[in-house]
């Protein structure tokens, strides 16, 4: 009896000490967290490897390669336009400024995602590249098709995504067609929510929404996704939309970081 | 020797928890084998397995996500627990009592870890307004994870006292 009280209690002091451990250190977890990633990361991109091999061995998989490839190109195509629809209209805005300086075309780092969210609370993925790779903190994560997210956690050979559908993701965006702004967070059903939109603002569904380039974090003009839902927020003085990403995130396999 | 398999087991769950699971997301949401795996071994192999498996399965959750490290460790140690004191006490080989033990410890255990990040949160007030309301959690995440984790739980642990070698007549 003695002896099987005097073990609650130390079970309740080592739980309780962790506790404590976790409030007041989280950059000494971090840091020990990445390093055990790091050595995971060549077991899961094995295993990615091997999922990705097998679904070639379905029936029909050339095809699929083949409209994958097809889709891809428009999605590169799109992106394109997306852009250009940009310059179009940031030219239109500089002819009646002067002195404005374009933004320059920015570089990035390839890579694969290897593994996905291990809990259901979160949304990130983990990628095959690190500190050795030059990637580094608060770096922009893209496809072709849009914005993915930003690096949180770096290692040596693997870095951790946040993705812009985690409910602890913020990101400055515009409406491209009026160039009303707004705050894009995420939320815990996987949608996108835009908010401080103003009340008098136009906003129609199918709307794209584009990053502001506010910041050092997200570069200018880079495709987020179409505006699926226009509401008011109760008890605020804002609008709200729900942006549906260009991205599908669940369906990423390969994205660039920017340098 | 069963601790063995049980870590053995933990280690298979978390990697297909973080590669292929995720293609059978339905409303956002995958089935939490691990938890499942949390509960089993609270319900079928005692409170200090159940407790040393959340702890240990809570870490390697949290090695392989982002935010607070160690939460999910206190809240899955704890859950493994609980549930190990309420196993005697319930007909813990019928479906029904599997999938509601699951269903009901995993929502306690999203809705504390949910909590539990507000209290280490070190957001400013002024982003209060970008932080989503329990209730879009609750309805958005945790409840379609809880009853997906649940169904797929109901097959699991028959596989998993199979594989433990308990018959029906054996937790009498």
């Amino acid at each position: 009896m003695h002896g099987a009280s005097k073990i609650k209690i130390s079970r309740l002091i080592a739980l309780s000490l962790l506790i404590v451990l976790i409030i007041i250190s989280p950059a000494v977890f971090s840091t020990f967290r990445m390093r055990v990633v790091d050595l995971a990361s060549s077991p899961l991109g094995i295993l990615s490897k091997t999922v990705r091999l097998t679904k070639r061995a379905i029936p029909f998989a050339s095809y699929r390669e083949k409209i994958k490839k097809l889709r891809d190109e428009v999605d590169l195509r799109n992106a394109e336009i997306s852009r250009l629809r940009e310059y179009y209209a940031e030219n239109r805005r500089l002819k009646e400024l002067l002195g404005f300086k374009r933004e320059l075309p920015v570089q990035t780092i390839p890579a694969l995602v290897i593994g996905r969210d291990s809990s259901n609370w979160a949304n990130s993925v983990i990628i095959n590249k690190g500190t050795d790779h030059l990637i580094r903190v608060n770096a922009a994560v893209l496809t072709p098709r849009g914005l993915v997210g930003k690096v949180v956690e770096v290692g040596k050979a693997s870095s951790k995504i946040l993705l812009i559908k985690d409910p602890n993701s913020k990101v400055s965006v515009i409406i491209q067609k009026n160039r009303q702004g707004g705050l894009l967070v995420g939320r815990p059903d996987g949608k996108c929510k835009m908010i401080y939109i103003s009340m008098d603002a136009e906003v129609s569904i199918g709307d794209r929404v584009i990053t502001t380039g506010y910041g050092t974090i997200f570069p200018k003009g880079v495709m987020i996704g179409e505006v699926a839902q226009v509401g008011k927020e109760p008890g605020r003085l804002y609008k709200y939309a729900i942006v549906k990403p260009a991205q599908d995130l669940s369906k990423i396999e390969e994205v660039l970081c920017v340098k | 020797m069963i601790r063995v398999r049980i870590y053995l087991l933990l280690m298979l769950a978390i990697f297909l928890h973080i590669t292929i699971l995720d293609r059978f997301r339905i409303f956002n949401s995958k089935p939490d084998i691990v938890f499942t795996l949390v509960i089993f071994s609270g319900l079928f192999l005692g409170p200090r397995i159940g407790l040393e498996v959340g702890i240990v399965s809570g870490f390697l959750r949290d090695l392989f996500t982002v935010g607070t490290f160690g939460l999910s460790a206190v809240i899955f140690g704890i859950a493994g627990y609980l549930v190990s004191k309420i196993g005697p006490k319930v007909y813990r080989e019928l479906k029904l009592t599997q999938f509601v033990l699951v269903f009901t410890f995993y929502l306690l255990a999203a809705s504390a870890h949910h909590a539990l990040k507000f209290v280490v949160m070190t957001d400013s007030s002024l982003l209060r307004d970008c932080v989503p309301t329990y209730w879009e959690f609750f309805t958005g995440s945790f409840l379609p994870t809880s009853i997906y984790t649940s169904v797929i739980s109901l097959p699991l642990f028959g596989v998993l006292m199979r594989y433990f070698g308990f018959e029906e007549h054996s937790l009498a």
